[in-house]
Parts: structure tokens; C-alpha cells; sequence
């Protein structure tokens, strides 16, 4: 069957066979082409928790902040740097999937790549705004580029941020362009708008080798400058703790506790995305079980790595038991946070690198289940390691009201967290209904190349 | 001959100091009036002010300015006070939990209860040792981790020893809340009642105070009153006390004095032993404490918990 | 009886001799500073009608911002009208290479409160050097030079990667032949 806008002298440089490229091509254009009841309700439901959020931020700026956030003196940060810290460790995603598998020859990484961008840029986007919302003075937002002040880690953590994003944002644009001028070539009944938009986007791409070249020559910079970058996010976020003198922060292995975090968290969101959209857009030939095996090996492994962070982090000062530490640590192991501390560690660090040893439970849909519920308890961790030590100053807290010697995050922060979380699925939702969300041509590319194991085992 | 306010034990100093805490809070409800010209509502009325030598004058309440006035176009936060370095010595061997240094801070600042700028806390070191009455502040540290990681710089520090806050560059971030390990800051909020009181403790958009607390969503603290002292007027904190526990002065003069007594900064610290708090974290505090010891009477406790109306 | 009689009015005119001379009289202070021994002196000489005044309890103070420093305890005056206190030669002079001195005499029960003022260039020179901060520093305005230049050689070496992979997208766009 041939669509009505085919062009066959555009697809003179298209890289596989006819009937494989026509079955893709419908599969992957699909969520493109078609979208049903559930997906309407579905981003419907997303803008309602975002309008939700955006009253929340009138109400918290609109009457007092004391009566609107439960932030006081002594908690001064609160959920909404907990869910920055854990936007920011999402954001991983991207390198995880695009850089780190590829350079290590893990040619499985070539379907998930773009999800793994589009979820990294989504969680970028709305780490700022999570911290922007944290301001007092969100007025004075524009002071942060008059008057900067070189020496401070909330200046680094901006321009590594804004270089991220930009960096993030051309590893998924230009793989993605040749998928763009396959939507231009084989989309039919789209809004004009639409169609103008691949075409514009495509940016003259053919499929000539001498695009070839420059396309792999721009990717593989980016890919190799995308793992230093995700490196100095993940430090500089661990650095806005580290560079204070509180004794919970004041430790010299947060930069490798943050990054290892990252990659953890990295993994388990990459499964839980890769198993959404599998089934939402039934891509099930596309994202096979090879990847959720792969996957849940690959989340063992960080899991590992980040449990042995956590024991130099928690077990090495607990051994000393110094003074300086010891209320902190005890409060978390005994104490009032207890029960929020063992659940994490057991569902955020041990189920996921006990787990999926077991090759059934590498199945897509347990492996899902323990995905989610470690994606949920790094929610929880990032809650850890902001809140509770501020309670646990240097100085004795005294005299102060009951609400200054606890923090529970009140209705407006929880709304707008929820918005966040809302936005990021939203920008992921809408450019799986605008853009192929699988890279055709990397697979093709793979499989010319002769190179096995992309989307079956051999 | 020994007079009788020279007996450190138990002086006239709640009198004077009541005196000067009412001449602190007429100046901060006279505020309408610090214009030459216009009568303030209390016209009439006389007030008693302490003055830097120790002397009490009695003076229309509509002529006691407050500290900055004559000054309000001038005052400039960035700018120090010319030839001074402003320290304190905190006495712990007379801290009874007065708390009188707590209430004219704040009714000087115009700030209502919890937030305090001076707490005073009961600290005991370890099981075996006495417990005492700690008053802390911002110490305006020489090495400031707040300064260091301010992304706008609107907390920086003086030649005068002062760290200040600039309201109006302070995007309410509050990372040097977090990187204080003193907890001496302070945020606000924007609590109602707040803002009603700043609102009519307003003077106008002149900064009357270096700290105006005022501004809601920044961040605000102890900021050892520089304008008070520039004209040699005591801090509220220092003339409230009736046990005379907080020695302020200027270590360029190495004197400092409780109001009363003045002491050598450097003979005081040498006697007394005097040290800093968490000296080993490198901040360089500018407040010293003298242990407690030979106390000038015995530890009390708290008769019950304080401020615990939300 | 004539005997107890005298000692009475004796003793009374003794006493109102006394409340008559237990007016307060006026007397001239004044402050010299001395060198004795290779360590300064201040001299308060209180004398009255050119008459030096003995037995008056001197204090000496150095004028600071908050109030006055006292130096040494109280001296009596001898009896040749002269208290003599030891005057440190450490303490920090003002900015004028001043220090404001002042002698009181308080409630003295023939001469009542006075009080004298006298400048001396006894003391330490104030080194006001150290009132400079480091123009440059980490926990300053201004960022030190390494810091900057560190900073600026990372930012374009990254940038200057990420600028090239834009330029090569525009080489793309020139790449394709076909006009479409």
C-alpha cells in the first residue's frame, strides 16, 4: 500500500528492506497518527494536576507563606529541594541510556535511547521549576543573571543546569532527524501546522552519506561530552549540601553518593517509562523482554554501587558515633525518621539489587513493579537526605513553637510536587504523540552494522 | 568607697535598663515623627535616655530620633562604618535567662515573637558538667560560610566587621540559612501579624534599620546594630540586660563595655579565658564567650517552656 | 561641770567649723604625663587657691566609644596634691594618634564631683590596615582570578563543543542537494 504523499526519491537512502521498513513505519507512527479515548483522558488528567499545581503557587504567593508552607527557621528546605534533588538525579536517564550503554558497545541501549532523552529533558525542565517555586522572592528571579556571584554553588548549579539542558536537547534533536523527515515522508491526515513543522524541523535531511557523516561525527561528540556533564550536575547538586558546614552535609563523598544515586534511579525510571510506553502504544516487538533483562541487570549493578555509598555515608560516621553526627544518625536509625529511613533502604537499595537476580523476576512486568516502588522510595530518599538533619542543628533547638520542631509538607508544596511530576509526564506524553519515541534508523543502523542483540537476544 | 552600682551582683540595671528599653520603643513608635518638623504623637510626653556615658537625661520623647536619623538618605547597607571593628564579649557567668536582650532586640526590630535574632539556650557539654545559659547570635564570623555561598551577594561582609544582609538584592534562596552552622538567621515568612506590626513600625523606603526585617520573603538577623553604635549608642541586646552579661565595643579601641563597666578587650579574653563557639569549624567568630566560671550566682532552670504559642 | 560645759561647746564649734569648712570648696585639676623609670606616668594635681590638696580619691579613664576605660584603681592624692597613675603605653590611640584622658573626682566630701580632660599620644598606633578585607576571596563580592579563569577555561571548552555540534546541523541543512 503506498500513502498518497510517498515520495520515493526521498527515501532513495532508507536503509532497510521494504516490508520491515512499512511494518515499523505503522507501528512507530501509530501513537503519531492515532490517538484514543485513554490518551485524551489521560492528558486531560495531567493538565487537571498542573492548573491544580499553578493555583497552589497563587495561593503560596498570594497569602502568607507561613500559614501556606510548613517551612520554618529551622526546616527552611523542604520538599521542594527534595523533588529539585530528585528531578536533577532523573535527569541521569539521558546519559545513562545515550552515552553510557553506547560507549560501552550495549547496542540494546538503541530503542530506548530517545525515551530515555525526552524523559531526562522533561525531569530537567522541571527540576527549575521546582526551585524557582522554592524562592522568597520568585520576583527577583532575573538577579540570579545581574548579579551573579562566581563563588556560589547555586551559580553553578545554574550554568551547568542551562548547559545540560541545551546539551540534553541537541543528543535528542539531531538522532532524531532523520526520524523527523520520516514523519514527514509517511504521515498522512495530519494538521497542516503539523507537517509544516517535520518539515521545517527536518532541516533539509536526506540520507546522503555526506549527512551521515556530519550526523554521527555532531552525536558522537555529544555523546562523549554528555557523561562529563551529567558527572557535574550530579556533583554541583551534591556540592549546594557539601559546601555547608551542617554535619549531615558536611561529607566528602556526596558527589559520589549523588552520582551513583543518579545512575540508580536513572535505571529503575527507564524501566518503569520503557513498560509504559511498551504497553500504551504496543510496541511490544520494539522494547522486548532482551531490554527489561538487561535492564534489571543493569539495576542490580547500580543498585551495588549505591548501597556501597550509602554504608560509607551512614555506617563509617556510625561507627565513630562522633558527637557531631550522632543525633542525626540515630534519629534515622531509631529514631523518629526510622521508619522512612529502613523503608527506603529495603525498597530503594535492596530489593533492586537482590531482586533481579532472579531471571524471572527480570520479566517486564515484576521487574516493572519493583522498578516503580524504587523509583517511589528515591522519591523518599532525596526527602532523607534534605529534611530530617535539619533538625538536628549544632545548636540545640529551643523555645520555639511546635510546628519549628517538625516538618510534614503541607497541602500546597504536595500539590505542587504533584505538578511536577504532572508537567514531566506531560512533556514525555506529548512528544510520543508528536514524534516517533523509538529511533528507527539507530536500529536499522545496528542491524546493518551486523551488530546483535538490539531488540532480540541472538 | 564602693558605689552601689558598681556591686556586679545585682545592679540598678533593670531600672536603666527598662528606661532605655522604653527609650527604644518610643524611638521605634516615634518613628513617625523623625522629621524635624512634624510633632510626633507623643509631643509632650518625656522619656528618660541613656546615653553612652552612663548618664540619664530626661528628654521630650518627640526629640529621642532614632539612632539613623538625619542619616535615612545615607545609610547605605554596603557601606562600613569608617575606623571601627565592631565585637562582643558574651559573659556566660552572669547569664541568668533573663531574656530581657531578646525582648528589646525585638521590640528594636520591630519583630514579634518566635523569631528571635539573640536566643539564649541551655547548654550542658556532657553528662558530668554544669549546665548554663547560652545567649548566641550571629557572630558576623571573619571566615563567613554564609557570605561564600550567597548567589547574588546579598549577604557580604564589611570592613567593619559587619555581615550584612541587602534586602532589596536577597531573593529569599536561603542557602545561607542552610550553610549557617549557628542557625543565627532568620527568614520571613510573611506571618500576618507580622506584617501588620512592620507595617505600622514602617519608617519609610529609606532604610531606617540596616535590617529591615521587614521584607517579607528575605532573610534577616543579628546585625550588631551598626548605626546605633556608629553613634556610640548601645545595642538593645547590651543595655537590656540587668546582669550586664554582653560586653560590645570596638576591637580597634580593644575596649568593650556592658554600659557600665568597660573592660580591655584583649585583658578581658586573657583573664577570663575567653573562646569561641565551634572555634574548630574555621569561621572566625567576632563574639567571644567567658566560661562560667565562678559564677555570680548558681544555675536556675527555666521556670517552663517559652514561646510556644504558634 | 564647767569642764564638761567647755568640751561641748568646744566640740560643737568644732563640728560646725567643720560643716562650715564641709562646703564645697572650688579646686583646679589638671593632667601632666611623666616619664619615671622608662614607664609613663599621669600626674592629677588637684590644688585649691595655688594650694595643693591632699587626700582626694582620683580615678583616670581613657574615653572609648561605649563609654570610659578605667586605668589602674583609684589614687589618692599626696600630699603635695598629686595622684599618680601608671599610664599603659599599649592602648590603641584614636584615629587623630589621640587618646581622650579623663580624671574623676566623684562625691568627695569637701570638693564634691569634678572632673578635667587632656589628650595624650601615649598608646599603640592603630594599624587600620587591618580593617581592609582581601579584595578577592571565595567568601567575597569578587571571585579570585584562578577561580575566574578556571571557570571560563571549562565553560568554553564545553561550549565550544556544544557550538561546533550546532554548526555541524547547519552543515547538514547545506549537505542536501535536492531543493524540496
Amino acid at each position: 500500500m503506498i500513502d498518497q504523499d510517498f515520495h520515493p526519491e526521498r527515501t532513495k537512502n532508507e536503509t532497510f528492506t521494504q516490508e520491515e521498513y512499512m511494518e515499523m513505519k505503522r507501528d512507530l507512527l501509530k501513537p503519531i497518527q492515532h490517538i484514543g479515548i485513554w490518551g485524551k483522558v489521560w492528558i486531560g488528567f495531567l493538565l487537571a494536576v498542573i492548573f491544580a499545581g499553578v493555583y497552589a503557587y497563587y495561593l503560596q504567593e498570594t497569602k502568607s507563606k507561613y500559614v501556606t508552607v510548613s517551612l520554618r527557621d529551622y526546616t527552611m528546605w523542604g520538599v521542594y529541594i527534595s523533588n529539585f534533588v530528585f528531578f536533577i538525579a532523573l535527569s541521569m536517564i539521558g546519559v545513562l541510556m545515550s552515552a553510557v550503554l553506547k560507549l560501552t558497545n550495549n547496542e540494546w541501549y538503541r530503542p530506548l535511547a530517545r525515551i530515555a532523552e525526552v524523559v531526562a529533558l522533561g525531569a530537567i525542565c522541571f527540576a527549575g521549576i521546582s526551585i524557582v517555586v522554592a524562592m522568597g522572592r520568585p520576583d527577583r528571579l532575573h538577579y540570579l543573571f545581574m548579579y551573579p556571584r562566581l563563588q556560589s554553588p547555586i551559580t553553578w548549579d545554574i550554568i551547568v543546569v542551562i548547559t545540560y539542558v541545551v546539551a540534553s536537547m541537541l543528543l535528542l534533536y539531531i538522532p532524531m532527524i532523520p526520524s523527523l523527515s520520516t514523519c514527514r515522508n509517511h504521515l498522512s491526515n495530519m494538521p497542516k501546522w503539523q507537517m509544516k513543522m517535520y518539515e521545517w524541523l527536518s532541516f533539509g535531511w536526506e540520507g546522503n552519506p555526506e549527512q551521515w557523516k556530519l550526523l554521527r561525527k555532531g552525536v558522537k561528540i555529544l555523546t562523549i561530552m554528555i557523561i562529563p556533564l551529567g558527572v557535574a550536575i550530579q556533583t554541583v547538586d551534591a556540592w549546594l549540601f557539601a559546601t555547608t558546614l551542617r554535619p549531615e552535609w558536611d561529607s566528602t563523598n556526596f558527589s559520589g553518593y549523588f552520582i551513583s544515586g543518579a545512575f540508580l534511579l536513572a535505571t529503575a525510571a527507564m524501566i518503569v517509562a520503557t513498560f509504559v510506553i511498551r504497553k500504551a502504544y504496543n510496541l511490544e516487538k520494539y522494547l522486548t523482554e532482551l531490554h527489561f533483562d538487561k535492564l534489571g541487570q543493569a539495576m542490580v549493578l547500580m543498585s551495588s554501587i549505591y548501597i556501597f555509598f550509602n554504608i560509607n555515608e551512614y555506617l563509617v560516621p556510625a561507627y565513630k558515633m562522633s558527637s557531631m553526627h550522632a543525633n542525626h544518625l540515630l534519629d534515622m536509625f531509631i529514631g523518629d525518621g526510622a521508619l522512612m529511613y529502613w523503608l527506603v533502604v529495603i525498597f530503594g537499595l535492596f530489593t533492586p539489587a537482590i531482586l533481579p537476580l532472579f531471571p524471572a523476576l527480570r520479566k517486564p512486568v515484576p521487574l516493572f513493579i519493583i522498578a516503580l516502588i524504587a523509583v517511589i522510595a528515591h522519591w523518599f530518599k532525596r526527602y532523607l537526605i534534605v529534611i530530617p538533619g535539619q533538625l538536628h542543628n549544632y545548636l540545640p533547638i529551643q523555645d520555639v513553637p511546635e510546628s519549628w520542631t517538625h516538618y510534614f509538607p503541607s497541602a500546597v508544596e504536595l500539590t505542587i510536587v504533584a505538578a511536577t511530576f504532572a508537567g514531566m509526564l506531560l512533556i514525555i506524553t506529548l512528544f510520543s504523540r508528536f514524534f516517533p519515541i523509538i529511533s528507527v534508523w539507530e536500529v536499522a543502523e545496528g542491524k546493518l552494522e551486523g551488530k546483535d542483540e538490539i531488540i532480540n537476544y541472538k | 568607697m564602693k558605689k552601689e552600682n558598681e556591686d556586679p551582683n545585682r545592679r540598678s540595671f533593670l531600672k536603666l535598663g527598662l528606661l532605655a528599653g522604653a527609650a527604644a520603643v518610643v524611638t521605634v513608635g516615634a518613628k513617625n515623627s523623625l522629621l524635624a518638623d512634624e510633632p510626633g504623637e507623643d509631643a509632650g510626653n518625656k522619656v528618660k535616655v541613656k546615653t553612652s556615658d552612663g548618664e540619664i537625661v530626661e528628654v521630650d520623647s518627640n526629640m529621642v530620633n532614632h539612632p539613623a536619623e538625619g542619616n535615612l538618605e545615607k545609610i547605605n547597607v554596603r557601606e562600613p562604618i569608617a575606623g571601627k571593628k565592631f565585637v562582643m564579649v558574651i559573659d556566660l557567668a552572669r547569664c541568668s535567662n533573663e531574656r530581657a536582650c531578646i525582648e528589646g532586640c525585638q521590640s528594636m526590630h520591630g519583630m514579634m515573637a518566635p523569631v528571635e535574632y539573640i536566643k539564649v539556650k541551655k547548654m550542658q557539654d556532657s553528662e558530668l558538667a554544669a549546665p548554663y545559659w547560652f545567649p548566641t547570635l550571629c557572630y558576623q564570623c571573619d571566615n563567613p560560610p554564609c557570605t561564600k555561598v550567597c548567589p547574588v551577594d546579598a549577604t557580604f561582609k564589611r570592613a567593619d566587621g559587619i555581615v550584612a544582609v541587602d534586602s532589596e538584592r536577597c531573593i529569599g534562596c536561603k542557602f545561607c540559612m542552610a550553610a549557617c552552622p549557628y542557625s543565627a538567621r532568620s527568614f520571613n515568612f510573611g506571618r500576618p501579624e507580622q506584617v501588620t506590626i512592620s507595617e505600622t513600625k514602617k519608617c519609610d523606603d529609606n532604610h531606617c534599620c540596616t535590617t529591615k526585617s521587614e521584607m517579607v520573603g528575605t532573610v534577616s538577623k543579628c546585625d550588631f546594630c551598626p548605626d546605633s553604635a556608629a553613634k556610640g549608642i548601645l545595642p538593645a541586646c547590651v543595655t537590656e540586660c540587668p546582669n550586664g552579661t554582653i560586653f560590645y565595643g570596638d576591637e580597634l579601641e580593644d575596649a568593650v563595655t556592658n554600659g557600665e563597666e568597660t573592660f580591655r578587650l584583649s585583658e578581658l579574653l586573657k583573664k577570663r579565658s575567653g573562646y569561641r563557639q565551634f572555634e574548630e569549624l574555621g569561621t572566625k567568630p567576632r563574639v567571644y564567650y567567658l566560661p562560667p566560671v565562678n559564677r555570680q550566682f548558681p544555675f536556675e532552670d527555666a521556670e517552663g517552656p517559652v514561646n510556644t504559642i504558634e | 561641770m564647767k569642764n564638761i560645759i567647755k568640751t561641748l561647746i568646744f566640740v560643737c564649734l568644732y563640728l560646725s567649723s567643720g560643716m562650715v569648712i564641709a562646703q564645697d570648696k572650688t579646686a583646679d585639676m589638671s593632667i601632666n604625663f611623666v616619664k619615671a623609670d622608662d614607664k609613663d606616668a599621669c600626674q592629677v594635681t588637684i590644688t585649691s587657691n595655688n594650694k595643693p590638696v591632699a587626700e582626694v580619691a582620683v580615678k583616670l579613664y581613657v574615653k572609648r566609644l561605649f563609654g570610659n576605660l578605667s586605668i589602674g584603681n583609684e589614687v589618692s592624692t599626696d600630699e603635695n596634691g598629686i595622684a599618680t597613675f601608671e599610664f599603659p603605653n599599649d592602648i590603641p590611640l584614636n584615629a587623630e594618634g589621640k587618646l581622650l584622658v579623663l580624671a574623676k573626682v566623684e562625691d568627695d566630701e569637701n570638693y564634691g564631683s569634678m572632673e578635667v580632660e587632656a589628650n595624650s599620644t601615649i598608646g599603640a598606633k592603630v594599624n587600620l590596615t587591618q580593617l581592609e578585607l582581601e579584595n578577592r576571596s571565595i567568601s567575597g563580592t569578587n571571585a579570585p582570578y584562578y577561580f575566574i579563569a578556571g571557570s571560563l577555561v571549562i565553560f568554553a571548552g564545553i561550549w565550544g563543543a556544544i557550538i561546533y555540534v550546532v554548526l555541524l546541523v547547519f552543515k547538514i541543512k547545506k549537505a542536501g542537494t535536492q531543493s524540496i
